[in-house]
């Protein structure tokens, strides 16, 4: 039973990035995809090149955002030991969206732009350390030190696009924090993947010592752990996550949220197996939304709105009674 | 001297007993404003209006105003300021206070219908006459046109601009055979993918130059879109707007974009502005009709070069230097 729930998660994804790659606005079919996979020459060049130069850079991105927020969010969740805490606790997305509409205000190349975010999303979190050491390094401080840090930069976001030009720049920055992967390409993976593959790999590794960050400080050091230098490095791996995903598809809501208790509900609360299906999941999820944003108007729907309309209700429908049956979260 | 200065007195107090009688004016929104006098000291807080008063040569009377598109250190900021050296004291950034606007004595605030209703009423309790606009159509253009002419006695000028319009969009419509289908137009705003719905302005410039907006039955504001639906329009012209950082070049050297009729016959085109943006609903975006009816259809026998020197000549009493109009003409 537990292996086969594990196979169907790992596999999921799979099937659903073929799937989302037979969707969109311009025909192409189930035959054209195929037939784009493998390479084959009978294809229009078009049609070519929307399945493997639009659709599949695009799927890549969207398992991988939505696999970064649903890791971050079952380990932030797991170490602070609470069901409301999504991927954007420590303040990276709010600082990661400041970074990003100072960048445009200046300026910047869009590259730069998206490294601007990066580099912000982790200033941020690194405040939120040092302020979180410096006053005694408990949980509760460094929950709190995110909080007042990610409102900061919210409230600096908030006089940025006060100040900014309406007609040229203030329209850039709200595309930017709209989020959504419609300018989706290869090129864009340069920066996500190696950070992703680099953050979700050490945590998948790591993955039984979350267990250990959810004990009581004490109980933990009992078993020989250092609970602060290991939380800070958690800490850390979590912020590359989030920020690579933020600084590439802006901020997108809920997937951090639900995800990681929808796999709970699967798989129950052993972090060993909640974090890689957390992973499977939020990939999943965001793969399913965003074939629905691209392809059922000839506008995009922001992606942030649909994780939130279609998002919640399903999976408080699907969910909430299987945590029930379980007893309960954790 | 001094008598130079009892007779500028005497004319003033003269002037003054034949306007003080005062007169009443129906509003875009239909609001009935009594003006005491002819309004000497005006601020402007929509920032499309803000340059009609330059087109009716009644730029004097504005002591504060938000102008749409407008920076300082920017060419179109000093060609403004040689026709109205004033403008550094009277560019506002953002939107004024109610305080801000009593510290001015105005004895008229011109304001936004979708913005300005909350700012109207506050001002009606102190007596400060408010009128409030809707200039984003072309009716609503020449509607704030003739309001305005009214109120400030330049009726005859403003007569001028709505039958330039007119006569403009008359030799267009009539000198584009009705039997050929007319070409398909996308209108991009600060991003490639970021389009003018069918609902703006844009678009209805487009339709009045002889082009067929690809966004017509979208509504709202500017739409996210994904290249798989730019694939299905299949548009003939690309129009770029002229703020933001999006070039022609940007688009022409897309490999994605390749296929697209209007990148395959090099029809990318960024608009002019010369004063405002040419694609903001003021009387100089007459001129990005022009523009873009010869990009449509360059066999018409109309000449941009001659009509921009007469308009600004005419309207703004601006003499376009040889660069500016270079610009335009590329």
């Amino acid at each position: 039973m537990r292996s086969r729930i594990s196979i169907a998660l790992f596999l999921l994804p799979i099937g659903l990035l073929f799937l989302y790659l037979t969707v969109g606005r311009y025909k192409v079919g189930f035959q054209g995809v195929v037939g784009a996979l493998v390479g084959s020459h009978d294809l229009p060049p078009t049609a070519r090149a929307v399945v493997l130069k639009v659709r599949l850079p695009r799927g890549l991105e969207a398992a991988v955002v939505g696999a970064d927020l649903a890791l971050a969010g079952a380990l932030f969740q797991g170490m602070f030991r609470n069901p409301l805490v999504d991927s954007r606790i420590l303040g990276v997305s709010a600082g990661a969206a400041f970074g990003a509409a100072l960048a445009i205000l200046w300026g910047l190349p869009w590259y730069l732009v998206d490294a601007v975010a990066f580099a912000f999303g982790l200033g941020a979190v690194w405040l939120v350390l040092f302020l979180s050491r410096r006053f005694g390094g408990s949980i509760l401080v460094l929950v709190i030190s995110g909080v007042l840090v990610g409102s900061l930069f919210s409230a600096l976001l908030g006089l940025i696009k006060y100040v900014a030009d309406p007609l040229g720049v203030l329209p850039a920055i709200t595309y930017w924090l709209l989020g959504g992967l419609s300018g989706a390409r290869w090129s864009d993976m340069a920066l996500l993947l190696p950070l992703s593959l680099l953050g979700g790999g050490v945590l998948f590794l790591s993955r039984w010592r979350v267990n250990l960050l959810s004990l009581d400080e004490r109980e933990a050091l009992s078993l020989g752990v250092n609970v602060r230098r290991c939380r800070a490095g958690y800490v850390l791996l979590g912020t590359l996550l989030v920020a690579a995903a933020v600084s590439k598809a802006g901020i997108i809501g809920w997937v951090g949220l639900i995800t990681p208790h929808a796999a709970r509900a699967l798989v129950g609360p052993d972090h060993a197996r909640v974090i890689p299906a957390s992973a499977a999941l939020g990939a999943s999820f965001l793969l399913l939304l965003d074939a629905i944003a691209r392809g059922s108007m000839r506008t995009e729907i922001p992606l942030g709105v649909l994780t939130g309309i279609i998002g919640v209700p399903v999976f408080l429908l699907l969910f909430m009674r299987l945590l029930q049956g379980r007893g309960g979260w954790g | 001297m001094k008598r130079l200065l009892y007779g500028l007195l005497l004319v003033s107090f003269l002037g003054g007993l034949t306007l003080a009688q005062g007169f009443t004016v129906v509003d875009q929104v239909g609001r009935e404003v009594s003006l005491p006098v002819i309004p000497q000291r005006v601020i402007c807080t929509y920032g499309v209006i803000t340059w009609y008063l330059y087109a009716l040569g009644v730029q004097d009377r504005l002591v504060l105003g938000s102008y749409i598109g407008l920076k300082p250190d920017t060419p179109f900021w000093a060609l403004l300021e040689t026709i109205d050296p004033k403008l550094p004291h009277k560019a506002y950034r953002g939107k004024p206070t109610v305080e801000e606007i009593l510290a001015r004595d105005p004895d008229l605030v011109l304001g936004s219908e979708v913005k300005d209703l909350e700012l109207a009423a506050a001002l009606e309790e102190v007596g400060i006459p408010t009128l409030l606009f809707f200039a984003e159509t072309p009716e609503g253009i020449k509607g704030a046109l003739s309001l305005l002419g009214k109120v400030f006695g330049v009726e005859g000028r403003a007569a001028r601009l709505i039958s330039y319009f007119d006569e403009k969009t008359r030799e267009i419509a009539a000198s584009i055979p009705s039997g050929i289908e007319k070409p398909k137009v996308l209108f991009v705003g600060t991003d490639p993918l970021r389009v003018a719905s069918g609902e703006m302005y844009q678009s209805a410039m487009i339709e009045l130059a002889g082009g067929r907006s690809v966004t017509r039955g979208i509504p709202g504001y500017w739409q996210s879109v994904n290249i798989e639906q730019v694939l299905l329009w299949n548009p003939d012209v690309v129009f770029i707007a002229p703020y933001g950082r999006v070039t022609p070049e940007d688009i022409l050297g897309d490999p994605l974009w390749a296929d697209i009729g209007a990148v395959r016959s090099g029809r990318v085109y960024k608009l002019p502005r010369v004063l405002a943006p040419w694609d903001i609903p003021t009387p100089e975006s007459f001129l990005g009709i022009v523009w873009m009816a010869l990009k449509l259809h360059p066999d018409l026998s109309l000449d941009l070069g001659v009509e921009a020197k007469r308009f600004y000549r005419e309207f703004y009493g601006l003499e376009l230097p040889q660069e500016v109009l270079a610009d335009i003409l590329r």
